[in-house]
């Protein structure tokens, strides 16, 4: 018997009042087809469900939204611990159209093993100066949580913004 | 005259092992960086286990360029057991790569470890369309895993690159050329299942080993360390995606372990291996890397 769930690459699009919204879920790998919008146009691309981005993906992913040019703007929503660490790895993989209006940070706590992630709200948790500000993190005993993160890599592309 | 493992740490081991482990351990020289830095030009590098402490992994990468295939970090928790793995695949590499786990997990372990269901997984594939099904297995097998919940997504996503790997890039035929490398990722190829990859995971001592072994063994130091390199070079957001991913699965492989294990007989075998602490992503990241890149 197999395991039971099955991961697989979605990708929908949905024309709102005054942009389209995408809705990626799941691994972008090589299966990982994004899907053509107006260049030009206001595109909010919600990245919650995303699981995993290999290589082959990464790639795919730069060549889509570096297709974007200006006046579009591309605001990226609820991006992924995966999507956060190529932001600042891989050149390309945040396109000079794009926002970044929520990302999550991954906790950990030393003490219990438990991890928990926090979504970072753009206006609420950080903004343009780059530095962020978080209500405290605590695990089941009540001890604050560390972010499980290396912040000089992590939050580098806050800079960018 | 040079220093045994066992002549150096003999007392890593409790009495009833030691006799068991000296013939082993006292085969397998070693030198320490960065106090015996002045010799480690003028020796035979790929005979040593190199025992390192405080270096960066720029400077481990180095070492490895001067032929350095077993790079061991002293200061780490899971050192006597890093210093039996490195001392193995040194002296018996095809013993190792026969069922590595043992190895990995408890040095020397009795069967005890492959008898149990929930402490590893072993899975052979031989085609890319199967890929999805064995990161899914993957994935079921560490959740069961409950200490393993903060790198269940990093070692999903080492599993995927490893598998990517030896669908794509290890196979060679006739003239060592590689017939699948340039094709597109979503070609449904399939390998004789002759040569079928492994796939393997482990649990226990407060780690999880993550591994994949093929049979073609095309793997080359100098494009492992060449792109680690280029990789530890390049300041951050500057790194280009080459064409199919390629160096980029690497980069994350490496970046993302505590442990790294590359261990090549040329036309035989390649087993790449992770090894991950339980302790969270930053602790992988951060650690001081045991690195082996063993291409006998």
């Amino acid at each position: 018997m197999g395991p039971l769930n099955n991961d697989a690459f979605n990708c929908t699009v949905s024309n709102e009042m005054s942009h389209a919204l995408v809705e990626v879920s799941g691994p972008i790998d090589e299966s990982a087809s994004f899907p053509e919008l107006r260049s030009e146009g206001h595109i909010r691309v919600d990245l919650t469900n995303v699981t995993r981005i290999n290589s082959v993906g990464t790639r795919t992913w730069c060549v889509w939204i570096q297709r974007f040019r200006a006046p579009a703007e591309v605001i990226l929503i609820g991006c992924p611990v995966c999507i956060v660490s190529v932001f600042t790895a891989v050149r390309g993989v945040l396109g000079k159209q794009c926002r970044v209006y929520s990302f999550i940070i991954p906790f950990y706590s030393v003490d219990t093993g438990e991890s928990k992630n926090v979504l970072a709200v753009w206006g609420q948790h950080f903004d343009h100066s780059g530095k962020l500000k978080l209500p405290p993190v605590i695990d089941s005993k009540g001890v604050p949580m560390e972010m499980d993160v290396i912040p000089e890599t992590y939050f580098a592309f806050l800079k960018q913004l | 005259m040079n220093k045994s493992v066992f002549d150096e740490y003999y007392m890593l081991w409790p009495e009833p092992s030691r006799a068991q482990l000296r013939p082993l351990l006292q085969r397998v020289p070693v030198l320490h960086y960065p106090k015996d830095k002045k010799v480690l030009t003028s020796v035979a590098a790929n005979t040593y286990v190199l025992i390192v402490e405080n270096a960066k992994l720029g400077a481990l990468i180095d070492l490895a360029h001067l032929g350095f295939n077993h790079i061991v970090q002293k200061t780490r928790e899971d050192f006597p057991q890093e210093l039996l793995a490195a001392s193995l695949m040194l002296v018996k590499p095809e013993s190792f790569v026969r069922n590595p786990i043992p190895f990995f997990m408890s040095g020397f372990a009795t069967s005890k470890l492959l008898k149990d269901p929930d402490r590893h997984l072993i899975l052979r594939f031989n085609k890319a369309g199967d890929k999805s099904t064995l990161i899914d297995w993957v994935g079921a097998f560490l959740e069961r895993q409950s200490d393993s919940n903060a790198i269940r997504d990093l070692c999903l996503q080492a599993a995927d690159e490893m598998i990517t790997n030896a669908l794509f890039n290890a196979p060679v035929v006739l003239k060592k050329k590689r017939p699948f490398k340039d094709l597109d990722r979503t070609s449904d190829i399939t390998i004789p299942s002759s040569l079928s990859a492994k796939l393997f995971i482990c649990f226990g001592n407060g780690r999880i080993v993550l591994g994949c072994q093929d049979h073609y063994g095309s793997l080359k130091k100098d494009d492992v360390l060449g792109r680690l390199g280029e990789v530890l070079n390049e300041r951050d957001n500057n790194f280009k995606i080459g064409s199919g991913g390629a160096g980029f699965g690497m980069r994350n492989l490496v970046h993302g372990a505590a442990n790294f294990y590359t261990l090549v007989k040329p036309g035989k075998w390649t087993l790449i291996a992770c090894g991950y602490r339980l302790k969270g992503l930053k602790s992988n990241m951060t650690a001081a890397k045991h690195l082996h890149f063993s291409f006998g």
